[in-house]
């Protein structure tokens, strides 16, 4: 089977649709390249942090992990974190009131730390998720799109049928397996593009539950911290 | 972005080379080997007459001449196959049925001859199937290069109107056939078909 040959004898709408399938696996395949590369990164450096992180158990250390606190998700919910953790400790140490008040305070306060922490892990999941919708669209248009194209290339072979006035199968096989390379390209696009569309939607749910993780963990140290300061 | 599509456009180039490579080395595979042509026993075909425009004396009296006893058990045929010697109008013997076509030469595309009869047999409702009368008519009918049939006529009449009508309706039914293969140089190609019955 030359593929070659059967694409420079395919009709044009045949063509057409073979080469934006050809383009939509050019696009899936640098979609599958370029997550690649950043969820590597994005590991390389969570593990460094971490490994980092695990060694300092005090606040105000943490606050010092300069670089490691801006290239991860980690980094960058514990950096938004310290940073809500002093603005309210700034509130506090100028709100004394009762006891009882001042507790309610610190209740209501120490949730705005956890607050902050989810709208950062909500902006690193989304930069994470970053063309997987374009990907998923593949995944659905492109068998659709190959089936298009031997729906259409089928047509003609049962026009050329009419037009030539016979159903012989010299006359209508060459027909139909022309038509039918529309639908393989489009099982080439999309089979590829399904897979890498699950692997990374599994990476991200997964950082997503690790993150979920973490922002406890953070959360109960920086309370615990805060509570004490009254 | 910019390296990932490149990295992706290189990968879809060296998929493809593979896939042409691949594809040439199977032709590759196939070395060139001398080809001799080797003439087997000719297949029953059809019976097409292949006489051009030939004396209807001549004629009838050549197949009142080669037509056996018709027998009673025999089952009915349909474009029996023509291996009955007949003359061509130059008088000389024809021992194969084939097609004249308009300059004379032979006709020797067997597939086309194929769908033709296929096509015409089976538009062809005999009344006298199955029955013991024995018919024959020779209808002349011509084939354009698109396959287009035209200039249908009965050249030799069965004797029975509704038979010769039978097997006039079964040619102008088929209206249209398959472009004359390409090969084929002559504008038209001429048709003798006989229709037995009872035989």
């Amino acid at each position: 089977m030359n593929i070659f040959r059967i694409f420079l004898e395919s009709s044009l709408a045949a063509q057409i649709i073979m080469i934006i399938l050809i383009i939509f696996s050019i696009w899936s395949w640098a979609i599958f390249f370029k997550k690649l590369f950043n969820f590597s990164g994005v590991k390389r450096k969570s593990n460094r942090f971490l490994s980092t992180y695990h060694l300092h158990h005090d606040i105000k250390t943490l606050g010092n992990l300069g670089s490691l606190l801006n290239d991860n998700p980690y980094g960058k919910i514990l950096w938004s974190g310290l940073e809500e953790f002093k603005k309210l400790k700034a509130v506090a140490s100028v709100n004394p009131g009762e006891q009882g008040s001042h507790k309610q305070l610190v209740h209501e306060l120490s949730d705005n730390i956890r607050l902050a922490m989810e709208r950062t892990k909500i902006t690193e999941i989304a930069s994470l998720e970053i063309h997987l919708p374009t990907l998923g669209t593949f995944v659905s248009v492109s068998p659709f799109l190959g089936l298009l194209g031997t729906v259409w290339g089928i047509m003609e072979a049962f026009l050329d049928i009419r037009a030539r006035g016979s159903a012989h199968i010299t006359i209508v096989a060459p027909g139909i397996s022309d038509a039918l390379i529309t639908t393989v390209y489009g099982l080439l696009v999309a089979i590829p593009a399904l897979i890498f569309y699950n692997i990374f939607r599994s990476r991200v749910s997964n950082y997503d539950a690790e993150l979920d993780k973490f922002i406890s963990e953070i959360f109960a140290h920086l309370r615990k911290e805060f509570a004490s300061i009254g | 972005m910019n390296r990932s599509f490149g990295l992706s456009f290189v990968l879809h180039l060296a998929i493809f080379a593979l896939l042409f490579l691949a594809s040439q080395s199977s032709f590759k595979a196939f070395p060139e080997v001398a080809v001799y042509k080797v003439s087997l026993a000719p297949l029953p075909q059809p019976k097409i007459m292949s006489v051009e425009e030939p004396p209807q004396e001549e004629v009838k009296k050549e197949m009142t001449e080669e037509k056996a006893p018709p027998k009673k058990d025999a089952p009915p045929k349909k474009e029996e196959v023509g291996t009955k010697p007949k003359k061509t109008k130059a008088g000389l013997p024809d021992i194969s049925p084939k097609i004249v076509t308009g300059s004379g030469r032979g006709f020797t595309y067997s597939y086309y001859l194929n769908i033709l009869l296929n096509k015409i047999s089976q538009n062809w409702n005999n009344p006298f199937k199955g029955k013991d009368v024995v018919l024959k008519s020779i209808i002349y009918f011509e084939v354009d290069a698109n396959g287009t049939i035209q200039n249908v006529r009965l050249e030799e009449t069965s004797g029975n109107e509704l038979y010769n009508e039978t097997t006039i309706h079964a040619v102008t039914l088929a209206k249209k056939l398959p472009p004359l293969p390409d090969e084929f140089s002559d504008d038209y190609l001429k048709v003798h078909l006989e229709f037995l019955s009872g035989q």
